[in-house]
């Protein structure tokens, strides 16, 4: 027999066994941190492509008393679909098929160039509005609008909405912006 | 992974970790997966005017004497040709030494309300118009107004 042969037998339970503690550690600091640093609070907001601008106040997302409506104008496509001017990395090239631009309320989307989507929005809008006036019969209403508009969307597509809430007496607005990095 | 927690011998409370283990690794993958920083947003007041436009009478003539950055998309060179009044913008630090200059001097003629008009076509990115305000906020002059496009300006 040799001398391998008479070797006490390895206790395999105890040469396998993991500490855990540490890795569990680690994982409760990344869940934290995952945790705390997602963003999925902002369920109205769309994803947008903000444009760049440097004298930007912070957006706390306080609201006045008389409420706050966010309209996201924001690029979409039908799934499976690609917009190559959209996508183009060239910040010059600008997607300008007013099918592809929509309006977001709410997670409900509008197409500003169609009459019954726009009187939808408009009367959406009125609703707002109307939340937000001291006194019935009032022209103006206190309500803050806010538009986050992607920096590719045609100008155009930002006035239809500034008009409907002109239209509805809404005159508080305000523009959503990035800040440049530094 | 089946495994026990830290002590050993010397620890008479045995727990079984795995499973917590195992809830937290879902957890991190689902948060990994959906994570994504959050964006520093900010905001420009832009308030409409609340006796012109919609509700008012329509200006039978446009005031010539007044602070205009019109603004224009060029299809041949894909970018915004911008002009203050009559005179062609070749630069944003251009643009804003001309709009405080010309501020300035309504200012010095008793009219220091006098707003920067900006006069852009619809088929103009966004991202310029807000440049422009930039712009202004920038150099001071925070009244700034976002007007209906004026037939002809770039006749």
């Amino acid at each position: 027999m040799s001398k391998h042969a008479l070797a006490k037998p390895v206790d395999v339970e105890e040469a396998t066994s993991l500490n855990l503690v540490p890795m569990v550690d680690i994982m409760f600091l990344m869940l934290l941190f995952f945790m705390l640093g997602s963003d999925m609070g902002q369920r109205e907001l769309e994803e947008v492509t903000l444009p760049l601008a440097e004298s930007i106040k912070e957006d706390k997302g306080d609201a006045p008393k008389a409420g706050r409506t966010t309209i996201n104008v924001y690029h979409d496509m039908k799934r499976g679909q690609t917009c190559a001017d959209y996508d183009n990395d060239d910040k010059n090239v600008v997607c300008r098929n007013d099918d592809h631009w929509k309006v977001g309320i709410k997670g409900h989307d509008y197409n500003v160039k169609d009459q019954a989507q726009r009187d939808k929005l408009r009367g959406l809008l009125k609703r707002e509005s109307e939340e937000g006036k001291s006194n019935i019969g009032d022209r103006v209403s206190e309500r803050l609008v806010m538009i986050r508009a992607d920096g590719k969307a045609p100008y155009g597509a930002v006035q239809h909405v500034m008009n409907l809430c002109a239209e509805c007496g809404i005159y508080k607005i305000e523009t959503g912006a990035a800040q440049p990095p530094k | 992974m089946a495994a026990h927690g830290g002590g050993g011998e010397d620890n008479p409370v045995h727990l079984n970790v795995a499973p917590m283990v195992d809830i937290i690794f879902c957890l991190c993958i689902f948060f990994m997966c959906s994570f994504h920083f959050k964006q520093l947003e900010g905001k420009m007041e832009s308030w409409l005017p609340k006796d012109k436009g919609v509700f008012g009478d329509p200006v039978p003539n446009p005031i010539l004497e007044e602070v205009r950055v019109f603004m224009k998309w060029d299809p041949t060179t894909n970018s915004t040709l911008r002009k203050v009044n009559a005179q062609m913008i070749n630069s944003d630090e251009e643009l804003g030494s001309i709009l405080v200059e010309r501020i300035e001097k309504f200012k010095s003629l008793g009219r220091p309300d006098t707003p920067v008009i900006v006069d852009a076509l619809p088929e103009v990115p966004w991202k310029d118009v807000i440049t422009v305000m930039d712009i202004c906020k920038r150099n001071k002059l925070e009244k700034v107004e976002l007007a209906a496009p004026m037939p002809g300006a770039w006749k």
